[in-house]
């Protein structure tokens, strides 16, 4: 699961996106307004934290450009703005959730959760297969009540296909959204951890299908 | 003093047409007046005339001079037509309309032509004309005609009932059509008016050409007050805008950062609590900058339907709050003088506690009661006790700590409220059995609202 910060100041993002990665998410941060409407409208996030004063661009500007694009992901507006218009505002903009700042972490975490499971249809936020389960609270995936130690990668891989659950994922597909903007992409690694994961969850879990991609399928 | 122009213009334009018709009215009555009695003279020179004639040919004879002037009112008493004659040697001669009474003997001033005079007899007011007329035999007859001036009377008074009634109707006209006058001159006035509420909501130019050359200075003017007005609210909530954004960002980095550094116990409880208060102590005090904003602007009407639509939008669409029923009775025209974010921060702010502390009800109503309207939010939730309920509104000091909240939601209200001149009103619901804050807001533009604590609690 990839999501954008958009955020200006950085002691702040970092706060987020390392708690966002503790997650197993894999995140981008964009310090202006002009940043983020660039990497919100180029790059496919499955979540928006969407700070409104932005240096260089008003984040409802960008929201609304955005949702005029038919840009759909989930928008989290987090904001010092915390009137009751600014919010019917925000949300009218098209948010799906408005935090006023200052705000609980354990709080902006779990709506985050929340947001990304109403998204993929996902009620339960544990998710299970036989022995085999999947916390999407804390990403950590646990066999027969004892967890699984997976690296960070394989970790984006794992949560991503199940929150895209019973869909077939192509590699493409995959990568975009396991890799941050910065990192270096390579398709061909996604093989490697794919392989990894099966050797580490048991081969059952993850299936594939040529010129499909990989899928897991719900019990 | 008359402030409204108006009245001013109405008055002015009546009492000009009225001078004016008035002064036309005299001058035409005495013009009247005096063909009237001309006319009334000639009548008596007329008959005067066939008197004479009658005389000459029958001689200063009464039943043949009867006979020869053949008008029965010589003949009937008081007719109110009569003649008389007096000989060389005083002996007087009268129509039988003259029953008991004779015209006083002019002969003194003797002249040759005729002399015409009032007189006032038993039969009442007479005019008469008297001419000594010189006989055939010599002898100079005072020969003298008189008539009732009763006739004349009664037409002089009917010029003046018709000059009167002409009058009236000019004037009554003079004021209608001054009223229609003032209508039209007013109404670039009255447009502007309604233009700058609409321009103040739209945030539209007042175009100066629009209007009459008269007016549009003035429009000019307005234009930039607004401007500056604008400017001026605009740039305060922007310094309060980043002012939150400047102190709210490094409170949550500071929280981040306690959570997250290992701390424990008490320690943990005073930073965290220390924190608390200086976020509350920031949000009251930007609600507090916003409230002193208030009073300096003008406010243009905001609709109470509107903002509680967006606002119930916002608050049944929270996952859990599905549960919850609204109920909003609220005219969709009534509107309060209250600028719309305002109104939805206050409105905001209670709807958030009722919807805390509702069971399953939640309602709004508004009325209009003299300049005021009154907003009536109630809920079904456990209310608050009557000696606790001036603290609420007073403190800012949370009342319960069972539910999450800064607990500054009805101290913030109270401070916009009064800031307004309005004030706030907690009371026990009697339909729901919760809390109703009522809410007395202003109707219409007050100039200076009234910046005094006018908030109580009821019982």
């Amino acid at each position: 699961m990839r999501i954008l910060i958009a955020e200006d100041e950085p002691a702040l993002a970092d706060q987020i996106s390392g708690a966002l990665r503790s997650e197993g998410r894999v995140v981008d941060i964009a310090a202006d307004g002009e940043n983020a409407a660039h990497l919100g409208a180029t790059e496919p996030y499955d979540l928006v934290i969407l700070d409104l004063g932005l240096p260089k661009r008003d984040g409802l500007s960008i929201l609304k450009e955005w949702r005029a694009q038919s840009l759909a992901m989930p928008v989290l507006i987090l904001t010092a703005r915390d009137g009751w218009s600014e919010r019917v505002d925000g949300l009218d903009a098209g948010a799906d959730d408005y935090m006023a700042k200052p705000f609980q972490m354990p709080e902006l975490l779990a709506r985050v959760r929340a947001l990304i499971r109403r998204r993929t249809g996902q009620i339960n936020p544990l998710f299970r297969i036989g022995d085999f389960s999947f916390d999407t609270r804390n990403a950590r995936a646990m066999r027969n009540g004892l967890p699984i130690e997976l690296t960070q990668q394989e970790t984006a891989v794992l949560s991503y296909l199940i929150h895209n659950a019973g869909r077939y994922v192509s590699r493409t597909e995959l990568s975009e959204h396991i890799y941050a903007y910065d990192d270096e992409r390579d398709s061909n690694t996604i093989a490697v951890f794919v392989a990894r994961l099966r050797k580490k969850l048991g081969g059952e879990i993850i299936d594939s299908a040529r010129g499909k991609g990989y899928a897991i399928h719900s019990a | 003093m008359m402030r409204s122009l108006r009245i001013r213009a109405i008055v002015g334009g009546v009492l000009l047409s009225a001078f004016v018709v008035c002064l036309g009215s005299i001058t035409l009555y005495l013009s009247l007046d005096r063909i009237a009695r001309a006319r009334f003279d000639e009548t008596l020179a007329n008959r005067h005339a066939r008197l004479v004639v009658a005389l000459f040919d029958v001689g200063p004879d009464p039943e043949q001079l009867a006979q020869r002037l053949a008008d029965p009112a010589y003949q009937q008493p008081y007719s109110g037509r009569y003649w008389q004659l007096i000989g060389p040697d005083a002996s007087v001669l009268t129509s039988p309309s003259m029953f008991d009474f004779t015209l006083p003997d002019p002969v003194t001033k003797a002249t040759t032509g005729p002399t015409l005079d009032f007189v006032t007899t038993s039969a009442g007011e007479l005019r008469s004309m008297a001419m000594p007329v010189t006989l055939d035999d010599g002898k100079v007859w005072q020969v003298m005609l008189a008539e009732s001036i009763a006739r004349l009377e009664v037409e002089r008074g009917l010029i003046r009932r018709s000059l009167g009634m002409t009058f009236a109707t000019l004037v009554l006209g003079g004021l209608i059509g001054s009223i229609l006058h003032v209508a039209t001159v007013l109404r670039p006035i009255e447009r502007l008016r309604q233009d700058i509420l609409r321009r103040w909501e739209n945030s539209e130019t007042l175009l100066p050409r629009d209007y009459p050359s008269e007016v549009a200075p003035l429009v000019e003017d307005i234009n930039a007050l607004i401007s500056r007005n604008r400017e001026i609210i605009e740039r305060s909530r922007r310094q309060g805008a980043d002012l939150a954004h400047a102190l709210k960002t490094p409170s949550a980095v500071l929280r981040n950062e306690l959570e997250s550094a290992g701390l424990s116990g008490p320690g943990l409880v005073r930073a965290r609590d220390a924190l608390d208060r200086i976020d509350a102590q920031v949000k009251r005090s930007l609600a507090r900058i916003r409230a002193g904003n208030v009073g300096s602007a003008f406010q243009a009407p905001t609709q109470i339907f509107a903002v509680f639509k967006r606002l119930g939008r916002l608050f049944q669409g929270v996952p859990g709050n599905e549960r919850f029923e609204f109920q909003l009775k609220v005219d969709p025209t009534m509107t309060v003088a209250v600028d719309r974010q305002d109104l939805e921060e206050i409105v905001g702010n209670l709807l958030d506690n009722a919807y805390k502390w509702a069971e399953r009800r939640v309602t709004a109503r508004a009325e209009q009661v003299d300049a005021e309207v009154i907003i009536h939010i109630e809920d079904d939730g456990p209310g608050i006790p009557e000696d606790l309920r001036a603290a609420a509104l007073r403190s800012g000091e949370r009342l319960d700590t069972s539910r999450p909240g800064s607990g500054l939601g009805l101290a913030i209200v109270c401070d916009l409220v009064d800031a307004y001149g309005g004030r706030v009103l907690l009371e026990k619901s009697e339909t729901l059995g919760g809390l109703r804050v009522s809410l007395f807001l202003p109707r219409t533009y007050r100039p200076q609202a009234v910046h005094q604590s006018g908030s109580a609690a009821g019982k």
